[in-house]
């Protein structure tokens, strides 16, 4: 019990500069990536550090109290989200929340986002609003057929108690379904890392926050503390989905190989998983935002709805074939 | 927070906004560019200007456009730094004898750094940011 | 005087709304009064129901009897017979409890509207009559009954339709009056062949012959009733008189009409649970595809409103299809856990329905007090002006849309865990719904509450019409903190008595 609590209070906190080393790792890749040098590791945090000295304005016109609630919110909810994903070690609240409460904590902190933006009284930031509701209505089709096709995968391989992370993180869900399987599992795993740029608000989705033309977008008035914590709360967002990525997908630990056991095992684990979730979010995240460009709003809806809705239930599919097999 | 702590954190991140309505800003795009990469400072372009601590006016600037500028100005969240790029910010530069530009920007905003050129090169905008931080560094 | 309390329970409402009006000739403050009295009254015996199906289990009620539990004293029931069960106390309370919250909401909002006097007391008639419907379609249990209530609770909801006396609200009622009387002579054709077939017209008699000769006439007169059921739900194909409706009446009434939907779906699963058992795992799937077709639907016809109250209309067909997944659901695994798992999402849904959408009509009618307009485009910058409203209404949204920590997130959870085994498109479907309702509901918010600050008048909002809204949303925030109390106390008896076929044919033979 007081091990919870303490874990409780440690992996928010773990969470964030976690979250921000992968920032720094992702801006030092990408610069390299376009034959810059790039800023050092640290950056980030001297960014929020930074942000934090800085005046807190809120707008005359804005409504003040939903302003500057918003990021708090933004905060709260992503990092209430990293204590039911499983970090390698089991989560911090197993039992208490599982997979569907998840995928929809994932939303509150973008629509924090968006009420944030809209309570602004900005044009730029109603904007850039209404653009992030859309992107959100749109990533979430294929993020519910992969989260639901995982599960369908382990209910009709005999599995109880389905939606709990636990027990997903400790399936090996390739191997069940045989190769029709196995095809429609990598299929929707191809989807899911198509949902992650989007969820994070990276190029090519990085229709809310468009600089160049809507002025900063969802941001565009916030400034100093406010800023700071939505800066935190993106970079735990990532944290956050990449594991659930990982805890879906890529559910493999190290301390069975090497025989660990006693305290160097979960801590094997936590560093295998962090791990992987770079392995993620270089490949969904830093890879494809060097090489592309944004997205215009109306390509976003019918980029999300075609493709990856086609190609989903063409994986759910497959993946029930293979399990009639 | 004293003033000196907060400009010490500042200048480890600065975030620039600018202020562009004529020629000076053609200089500032390779210091973003890839060959004088300005994102191993730290300094990364934003736009808008809440976001913003360092606002460089490039170029010459109207009677007109001056008062927007301004706007800006206010609008950015303080401790702030303004940076004058180029001859005509210093001293009207080539439209010395013009009506309607203006001649010296330190008398519309309190300005910190003036950057000679016409334009200046990129390195040279680079010393005058570097002149800012050892200044910072001094003071600390 | 409280063994009686079934039959007291529907009758006393009846009483009521008759002498309200004579007693409006007394003046309006005793009037007022008198209605309160009266639902408090009902309150308390749909309490007393709710407290003796917790002892006794099921049992039933003869009007008129010696023995008020003896229904079948020749072998065949005889005289009216009430059946009061887990889930029948449930929506009788439930339909009480709102009625009493909207009268107490409407009485400051009436007077604002519409004015005092006689439109004051017609309103109370109407709404107590309302109520005596919906309790009676509630607790009967036979088909005859059933249909005479129903006819009350068309005919009373549709003269609060047309309460405003405008153009546009007489032709709102004049469609919808249509609509119901073709709708209930379907359902008078179906008994009609049931009759004419057994002879009998009480359920859980009829339940107890079919059991032994099923026919195909059974089928015919199955698919009439629920034809006619599924209109008073208002799901989808039957949906489009639900939003005219829901806009032309008062935002009081519209509470009131959001339970009488949800009585409609108690009335379906009585009969498709208790009565056409035999038949569940068609009817399941039919009710199923139906409530994803509402889902899709109501969503997506959500979205280009411009008027408050027709948008909430619209979410509405959306939640009734979401307890009507939970329902067929429950239907079609009837032999399995996953089956009694979604009959009590659907059940919990139907509670948290009534919290959530009353919560947003009544916002809605809020909003239309203060202003005096309820189109989207002529409002803005609300929440400049009452913040409570704001934050009332950022509630009611996340509620609505299932949105954790609050109610309707419990009750989509709990549904969309069991309908996956059902088929995992359909907990799809309502993810998707549930995302897309709550897009809805942002943009209406930014365009209604956001903004720079509203110009036009902006009367102060009573500290009755505040009151219960602060208390729905406190129940809102109390149901999703601690869903225990409800699925414990009031979900399981009802899921239970549901499956119970058994039970509930041998209490009246």
């Amino acid at each position: 019990m007081i091990m919870k609590v303490l874990l409780a209070m440690v992996v928010p906190v773990a969470g964030i500069l976690i979250g921000l080393l992968y920032k720094g790792i992702d801006r030092i890749l990408a610069a390299r990536m376009q034959g810059r040098v790039g800023p050092p590791l640290v950056q980030p945090l001297r960014d929020v550090r930074k942000l934090l000295v800085k005046e807190n304005i809120v707008p005359d016109d804005a409504v003040g109290w939903l302003f500057s609630s918003m990021p708090f919110v933004a905060l709260v909810s992503v990092m209430a989200i990293l204590l039911y994903l499983p970090l390698g070690i089991t989560p911090v609240l197993e039992g208490y929340g599982d997979l569907i409460l998840v995928l929809y904590l994932l939303i509150i902190p973008s629509l924090a986002l968006v009420l944030g933006g809209f309570a602004s009284s900005s044009p730029y930031a109603s904007v850039g609003g209404q653009r992030e509701m859309v992107k959100m209505m749109s990533y979430e089709f294929p993020l519910a057929i992969a989260v639901i096709s995982v599960a369908w995968l382990l209910y009709s391989s005999g599995a109880e108690n389905v939606f709990s992370l636990s027990v997903i993180s400790g399936t090996h869900v390739w191997g069940l379904a045989g190769i029709p399987g196995l095809a429609g599992l990598a299929v929707i795993f191809l989807c899911m890392l198509f949902v992650i740029p989007g969820e994070l608000g990276r190029i090519p989705f990085d229709v809310s926050e468009a600089d160049s033309e809507i002025a900063g977008g969802i941001f565009a008035e916030y400034s100093g503390r406010n800023l700071a914590l939505f800066y935190l709360a993106d970079a735990v967002k990532a944290v956050a989905i990449a594991s659930l990525a990982v805890a879906l997908f890529l559910p493999y630990t190290v301390s069975g190989i090497f025989g660990l056991g006693g305290a160097a095992a979960p801590a094997a684990d936590f560093l295998f998983h962090l791990l992987k979730v770079f392995f993620v979010l270089f490949v969904s995240s830093t890879v494809v935002r060097v090489v592309t460009g944004r997205l215009a709003i109306s390509r976003v809806v019918s980029v999300y709805w075609k493709y990856p809705v086609i190609l989903s239930f063409l994986g759910l599919l497959l993946i029930m074939g293979g399990t009639l097999i | 927070m004293e003033d000196a702590k907060k400009l010490k954190r500042l200048v480890k991140s600065v975030w620039v906004f600018n202020w562009f309505n004529s020629c000076g800003f053609t200089e500032i795009l390779p210091v973003v560019g890839s060959r004088w990469d300005m994102e191993r400072f730290g300094m990364i372009p934003v736009a808008s200007p809440r976001h913003a601590d360092c606002l460089i006016i490039a170029g010459y600037q109207t009677e007109k456009s001056i008062r927007r500028a301004q706007r800006i100005y206010r609008q950015m969240p303080k401790p702030a730094v303004v940076i004058g790029l180029g001859s005509c910010s210093m001293s009207g530069g080539m439209y010395w004898d013009s009506y309607n530009t203006i001649k010296r920007l330190s008398d519309y905003i309190p300005v910190d750094l003036y950057i000679p050129g016409c334009p200046p090169r990129p390195e040279a905008i680079l010393k005058g940011i570097m002149s800012i931080f050892r200044e910072v560094e001094d003071h600390a | 005087m409280m063994e009686h309390a079934p039959a007291l329970v529907i009758a006393f409402p009846l009483f009521a709304a008759f002498a309200s009006h004579l007693i409006g000739r007394l003046g309006s403050r005793i009037r007022d009064i008198w209605v309160f009295a009266s639902l408090l009254l009902t309150w308390l015996f749909a309490v007393f129901l709710n407290l003796e199906v917790m002892q006794r289990g099921t049992y039933a009620y003869t009007l008129g009897a010696d023995i008020s539990s003896l229904a079948s004293p020749a072998g065949f029931p005889v005289r009216i017979v009430l059946v009061i069960d887990g889930m029948s106390a449930l929506i009788a309370f439930m339909a009480v409890s709102v009625t009493l919250a909207s009268f107490i909401y409407s009485r400051r909002f009436m007077e604002r509207v519409s004015g005092g006097g006689e439109s004051a007391d017609r309103y109370c008639s109407l709404v107590l009559l309302f109520l005596a419907g919906m309790l009676g379609m509630g607790l009967t249990g036979d088909f005859f009954t059933l249909f005479v209530f129903l006819e009350m609770t068309s005919i009373s909801s549709a003269s609060l339709v047309a309460f405003f006396r405008k153009g546009s609200s007489f032709e709102a009622a004049f469609k919808y009056m249509i609509i119901s009387a073709i709708n209930a002579l379907f359902l008078l054709f179906g008994i009609g062949m049931i009759y004419s077939q057994y002879g009998l017209l009480n359920m859980a008699a009829i339940a107890n012959e079919m059991v032994l000769n099923f026919s195909f006439l059974d089928k015919v007169a199955l698919s009439l009733i629920v034809s006619a059921i599924l209109l008073k739900l208002g799901s989808v194909p039957v949906h489009m008189w639900k939003v005219d409706v829901y806009q032309k009446v008062p935002s009081s009434v519209a509470v009131m009409c959001i339970t009488s939907s949800l009585v409609g779906i108690y009335v379906l699963s009585r009969i498709l649970f208790s009565v056409f058992f035999s038949m569940s795992a068609l009817t399941g799937w039919m009710i199923v595809c139906l409530g994803s077709l509402s889902i899709i639907v109501g969503v997506s016809m959500a979205l280009p409103q411009k008027d408050l109250k027709r948008m909430i209309a619209y979410a509405s067909i959306a939640e009734i299809g979401y307890v009507m997944l939970g329902i067929g659901t429950g239907l079609a695994g009837m032999s399995s856990t996953f089956g009694t798992v979604a009959l009590s999402g659907g059940v919990f849904h139907i509670i948290n329905d009534a919290l959530d959408l009353g919560l947003m009509f009544l916002i809605a009618g809020a909003v239309f007090y203060a202003t005096g307009k309820t189109g989207i485009s002529k409002l803005g910058g609300i929440a400049h002006r009452s913040a409570s409203l704001s934050v009332l209404f950022i509630i009611g949204m996340l509620a609505v849309s299932g949105i954790p920590p609050f109610n309707g997130f419990v009750s989509k959870l709990i549904m969309y865990e069991s309908v996956f085994c059902l088929n995992p498109v359909l907990s799809v479907i309502g993810i998707l719904g549930s995302i897309l309702m709550l897009s809805v509901f942002v943009k209406v918010f930014a365009s209604v509450f956001l903004g720079s600050p509203y110009k036009g008048k902006f009367r102060e909002i009573p500290l009755s019409m505040t009151a219960v809204m602060w208390i729905f949303a406190l129940l809102i925030i109390l149901l999703g903190l601690f869903p225990g109390l409800a699925l414990d106390g009031l979900v399981s008896p009802a899921v239970e008595a549901l499956l119970g076929h058994g039970i509930y044919m041998g209490v009246i033979i």
